[in-house]
């Protein structure tokens, strides 16, 4: 057998890859925020999040000021107002925030605690590190999007390739769930179906998403199907007796695998997107769990009192994940195109 | 084939789709949502109070007739009442669709104007600079959120600056064009242009490489004829199919800038819906914009033909 | 002189790579009202020279030679702004091309682009325009010119378009016309058509054409001068009568040499290698063909239907039926030539015999059995009897796919061989019999040139052992000089394993060289057949006449 296999067509397009600067950077960039959310998920960074380690309000540390950034204040906290009772109702949330309490024993009992007049980035309303905070809200909003695009892009091309392989009926339905789909507007779809779902939770809005998200995938998917079942090769296997499945799974998706691996990237950034608004809106992850969506609602009221640095820390943070993830797209659909040989 | 034959054949066919929108909003409200009653009875139920609701709402009675009772109101348009302010739900949409379209309109002409004119641009002297320069700048303007958009952008303009009111709307129309709706507009625009701009360069160099663009060089046309009339002119065709079916994506951008700045429009109804569980109002938002997409799919499909004489109505 | 082209060079730079070299060194003269031809195959840079000219190359990326010159009557065009070259397009040098569907706009109305030209090049009126515009088409001979002014591009037939953007181009009345493949993309009878008006019109407003095209035989018929190109360079450049009596340079001889003759059948067609290595070239026995009544009867096709539903109206649809009651035999170790123009059904034909396609009505024997019935009792055993080549070299193999999983993967679905060991050692024997070497077996098609991926394409058809291979347009995309070494491969494959072809092509002189029996198909049904060389002789059918005179004739002295 001839040793030198030569390069095949993901080789090439690895290759291709490389030689694209910009390319690179940005899967650089996006592989060091990957290992970040892995670090967070695990335990080993930004578990303490909801620690007070700082006054309220506590400025970043490069701020010009004349406060001594180590130096730090004795603080009291404040006493738990006592539960208001009215009409006998119980509040909705006091169970959660028994819960916080009771995994948080050093923020809520400790008497006395020495707080940091600055902190990297900042704290918030309570005194929260915003860098440690927004380790943690990268981790859940990235989260969400990689789970729910892997859902909604392996669904769309599962749809897709079905419908544009089989036509017929097969096509016929499927297209009707997509016309279903598309014809209500996807931010009003998914705020009909958070309305409906009373519990919030991480997992229910990657279902929503991910449940939600399949149509772009699969109106692709599905052209490429179409388009590759009468394709001389495709016709040729058919004619050695090779299978339905065979032709579709290992003759057609390797041949689409550019498509959806651009469409995955794509939807990890719109989900990313998503859940930034439904959680802002306060329909998307519970009230315990930080995210730049709620990241960003706390940072609203804010800014009127001129504290702008829990914002800027959630924006920015994801305005470089995005970025970097839409530069990666833009430059793996280059490389990964097969109309571009060598 | 004529107009009408494909007018009728278009709306035959969007009926299948239709109930499909009418099943999926009746699954998601009356199985997956669980009992409504529990939610309108609000905190202080008893088996009592529940029971009553149950029957004026009618989820006692079997599937079918619930699925019967919401085509009812589907098509007289008579959704009841709004649970949360007891307004009837269809003079609820009435009143909130002017302020709406006052900040659809300008975004969706100012948007193609200025994303049309760029992309020519930028693709006329593509891979130069300037072109790439604006790619890049796309894709950072892209990659910010739209809330750090809104929440900055009022924070400046609106409560630094004093330019425009933080957040309000009126009774008069020349007062809110030109003071209120300003700032939510121009906000909304600095969202969607940079996606619009990029979508539309790719039409325009997607044309740029047709042979009949050569021809047209080969017969010592000028390079801006060649832009403007020949390619343009064929570059029309998507984008005008693109500005009609990005109407209800539009339409949802614009829920969170009417939340912002506290215009009562439809968007902001609909937040206020989900927030307090008003059911009527989802359901019935869901299903009427399901149909203005559907509409608003069918326009598209209409232009498309009149403007490109390759197509056949079919 | 009109037009110098010296010492010209053109390199392509993408990226920070070397340039690409297009051309390289190439002169030629072009006088006033002659016709010259640029002759050669894919990537000699013919086009890229005649692009040059009008200064339409893509100027980013373009890098000309420093000494290169365009003489335009003594101005060096390569010297001149944008402007002084637009002053010059459609006036004075007017160019037309090979698709001519995609050269005109699809959503201006011919008369608007015909009279886009006039009226800004010539500032005439809109109403003189439409007068001038309508005298254009009738010179062009387009029926009812007044009706067809207001039609769109897409309305008009494939020749009715190159004629339009011929009017277009002699609008101006232009000293050069550049037609760069005009007739490639048309059928034989349109294409003799518009060479003749071609022709015609040289003749009428003295004007000098150069003519590119790849076809020896079309230059034959139209140039008094011929360049021939290879590789960016000029091989040999000449009159007519010089380059097609006595050509010097091998590679014309073996231009001129491996087109099928129409009026003999050699054994084999000689190929380029054999002039480039000075091969001994006596002459090549002849091959008889030609149907026996003895002949064991393989493939029987019965009144064979096949349709696709078009819509028509409101709700009804329609069968348009592309293959109407077709009956031949296949004969063992026998060619069936199908001879047609596009939309003949040719294509289709093959899909449905090849079993791709369900037929209609009637029925597909094989060996005397229906073959839909056979292929329901025993898929695996009566798939692969009936194999087919594409058109396509490029999308006929799976690009994911290395050569070597290509070429065992039917032997896998089909369990010959047994052992993995034992289908590699097929594999690689297939491949040797193709003319390829064994190191092909772990590369990706993208490493191949047409014509070897069209072998390899071959020898997976050959690894399940059809009795009958159909051969669909095979060697249509394929350049001349590689068609004649496929056709002998296939000739020689034929003879080695007693194969039976259906071999369905446009192109008349290789149909005539490969079959046995010709069918000549129209409009979805079988116009005539018969032994091929009877059938081309003597034809009986005024279509298959007509078919058969507007093939290009070969130089004649």
């Amino acid at each position: 057998m001839p040793p030198n296999a030569s390069p095949g067509l993901w080789t090439l397009a690895w290759r291709r890859l490389k030689r694209d600067r910009v390319g690179m950077i940005s899967l650089a960039v996006v592989v060091a925020y990957l290992c970040m959310v892995f670090l967070a998920f695990g335990g080993w960074i930004a578990k303490d999040w909801t620690r007070e380690v700082g006054v309220n309000y506590a400025p970043p540390v490069f701020l010009p000021d004349d406060q001594d950034p180590t130096a730090v204040a004795l603080v009291k906290p404040v006493a738990q107002p006592d539960q208001v009772d009215l009409y006998g109702l119980q509040d909705p949330l006091a169970r959660q925030l028994a819960q916080i309490r009771a995994h948080d024993p050093v923020g809520a009992q400790q008497p006395i605690v020495a707080r940091r007049l600055t902190l990297p980035l900042g704290g918030d309303k309570w005194g929260h590190d915003v860098l440690t905070k927004v380790i943690k809200g990268s981790e859940t909003s990235i989260l969400v999007g990689l789970v729910a695009a892997i859902l909604a892009t392996a669904l769309g091309t599962l749809m897709g390739a079905l419908a544009g392989y089989f036509g017929r009926w097969v096509d016929d339905s499927f297209n009707w769930l997509y016309g279903v789909f598309t014809a209500i507007p996807y931010l009003l779809l998914i705020f009909a179906i958070a309305a409906v779902l009373q519990q919030k939770g991480v997992s229910t809005i990657i279902l929503i998403l991910g449940l939600t998200g399949w149509t772009g995938v699969f109106r692709l998917v599905r052209a490429e199907y179409l388009k590759h079942k009468s394709r001389e090769y495709v016709l040729a296997a058919g004619a050695m007796g090779a299978s339905h499945a065979r032709r579709m799974f290992i003759h057609i998706l390797p041949n689409t695998s550019h498509v959806i691996l651009v469409q995955l990237s794509q939807n990890v950034v719109g989900f990313i997107k998503s859940e930034v608004i439904l959680s802002f809106l306060g329909f998307g992850v519970p009230v315990d769990v930080v995210s730049w969506g709620s990241m960003l609602n706390e940072a609203q009221n804010e800014l009127i009192l001129g504290k702008w640095w829990q914002l800027a820390a959630a924006g920015t943070a994801m305005a470089i994940l995005v970025t970097a993830f839409s530069l990666l797209t833009d430059a793996l659909r280059d490389a990964l195109d097969p109309k571009l040989k060598y | 084939m004529n107009l009408g034959a494909f007018l009728i054949r278009r709306l035959w066919q969007m009926v299948p789709t239709m109930l499909g929108v009418v099943l999926l909003v009746f699954f998601l409200f009356n199985w997956v949502g669980g009992d409504p009653a529990y939610i309108l009875a609000g905190k202080m139920a008893n088996p009592a109070d529940i029971a009553n609701i149950r029957h004026q709402l009618g989820i006692d009675r079997p599937l079918w007739e619930q699925l019967l009772i919401f085509v009812r109101q589907i098509v007289t348009g008579d959704f009841g009442n709004s649970w949360a302010t007891q307004e009837p739900v269809s003079a609820i949409f009435r009143s909130r669709l002017g302020p709406s379209l006052m900040l659809l309109i300008p975004m969706m002409l100012l948007e193609t104007a200025t994303a049309v004119a760029v992309a020519l641009a930028v693709a006329a002297w593509r891979g130069s600079t300037l072109d790439r320069a604006l790619m890049a700048a796309s894709t950072v303007m892209m990659s910010i959120s739209l809330l750090v958009y809104i929440i900055v952008g009022q924070y400046v303009f609106a409560y630094l600056l004093g330019w425009f009111p933080v957040k309000g709307w009126s009774d008069d129309f020349w007062r809110n064009l030109t003071t209120y709706a300003v700032l939510p507009v121009l906000l909304g625009l600095m969202v969607s242009i940079a996606p619009s701009v990029r979508l539309y360069r790719t039409f325009v160099l997607d044309e740029i490489g047709q042979d009949y663009v050569r021809t047209a060089r080969a017969k010592g046309l000028s390079e801006v004829r060649v832009l403007l009339v020949h390619v343009l002119r064929n570059a029309a065709i998507p984008i005008v199919t693109n500005v009609l079916m990005g109407l209800p994506a539009l339409l949802t951008g614009a829920f969170l800038l009417e939340r912002f700045f506290a215009i009562p429009g439809i968007g902001r109804e609909i937040i206020l819906a989900v927030e307090r569980s008003d059911f009527p109002i989802i359901k019935a938002a869901t299903v009427y914009v399901a149909m203005a997409t559907m509409l608003a799919n069918l326009l598209g499909d209409l232009l498309y033909h009149w403007l490109d004489p390759r197509v056949h109505l079919e | 002189m009109l037009l110098s082209v010296r010492n010209l060079q053109i390199g392509f730079q993408t990226g920070k790579e070397t340039p690409f070299e297009a051309v390289r060194n190439v002169s030629f003269d072009l006088p006033e009202c002659t016709t010259v031809a640029l002759v050669g195959e894919s990537g000699s840079g013919k086009s890229v020279t005649a692009l040059s000219i009008l200064g339409l190359l893509p100027n980013r990326i373009t890098r000309m030679g420093a000494d290169s010159r365009i003489l335009w009557r003594g101005k060096n065009l390569l010297d001149q702004g944008e402007a002084e070259l637009r002053a010059l397009r459609g006036r004075e040098i007017a160019m037309i091309f090979q698709e001519p569907m995609s050269s005109l706009n699809p959503v201006f109305t011919v008369g608007e682009q015909l009279m886009e030209g006039l009226r800004l090049r010539l500032g005439m009126s809109r109403k003189q325009a439409r007068t001038r515009a309508l005298e254009l088409l009738s010179e062009v001979g387009i029926p009812e010119p007044g009706r067809r002014l207001d039609a769109y591009p897409h309305q008009l037939s494939g020749g009715q378009q190159q004629r339009v953007m011929i009017a277009m181009a002699i609008s101006c009345q232009p000293s050069l016309l550049i037609a760069d493949e005009p007739t490639t993309a048309l059928d034989v009878t349109v294409q003799r058509q518009i060479l003749e008006l071609i022709r015609s019109l040289q003749q009428r407003l003295r004007m000098s054409v150069l003519f590119i095209t790849h076809d020896l035989a079309l230059v034959n018929e139209i140039a008094s001068e011929v360049v021939v190109m290879k590789d960016g360079q000029v091989r040999e450049a000449g009159s007519r009568e010089a380059v097609f009596s006595s050509p010097e340079d091998a590679y014309t001889k073996a231009l001129l040499a491996c087109r099928p003759p129409l009026g003999e059948r050699p054994m084999r067609l000689r190929v380029i290698d054999d002039f480039l290595n000075g091969h001994s070239l006596q002459d090549i026995p002849l091959r008889y063909r030609g149907s026996d009544p003895a002949d064991e009867i393989v493939l029987e096709v019965k009144n064979l239907e096949k349709g696709f539903p078009v819509r028509e109206g409101l709700w009804r649809k329609r069968l348009f039926r592309a293959v109407r009651d077709v009956s031949f035999q296949v004969p063992r170790g026998k060619t069936v030539g199908v001879v047609g123009e596009s939309g003949s059904g040719k294509t289709t034909l093959g899909l449905t015999v090849a079993g791709l396609l369900q037929p209609d009505g009637g029925e597909i024997l094989f060996r005397g059995e229906n073959l839909q019935v056979a292929r329901a009792r025993d898929p695996v055993g009566f798939r692969r009897r009936i194999q087919i080549v594409f058109q396509n070299p490029y999308a006929s193999l799976n690009p994911r796919f290395t050569v070597g999983h290509i070429l065992t993967e039917p032997l896998l679905l089909n369990d010959i061989g047994g052992t993995a060991a034992a289908r590699e050692k097929i594999a690689l024997e297939l491949l040797s019999r193709v003319g390829l070497p064994r190191d092909a077996f772990m590369r990706y098609p993208h490493e191949f040139s047409g014509g070897q991926r069209q072998r390899i394409a071959i020898a997976r058809c050959l690894s399940v052992k059809p009795e009958v291979l159909i051969c669909d347009e095979s060697v249509s995309a394929l350049d001349v000089s590689v068609q004649a070494q496929v056709l002998n491969l296939l000739q020689d494959l034929q003879d080695e394993y007693h194969m039976s072809y259906v071999f369905i092509s446009h192109d008349l002189s290789v149909v005539r060289y490969m079959s046995d029996q010709v069918l000549v198909m129209h409009d979805g049904a079988v116009v005539e057949s018969g032994d091929a060389d009877e059938l081309f002789a003597q034809p009986r059918q005024p279509y298959t006449q007509e078919l058969l005179s507007a093939v290009p004739k070969p130089w004649n002295p």
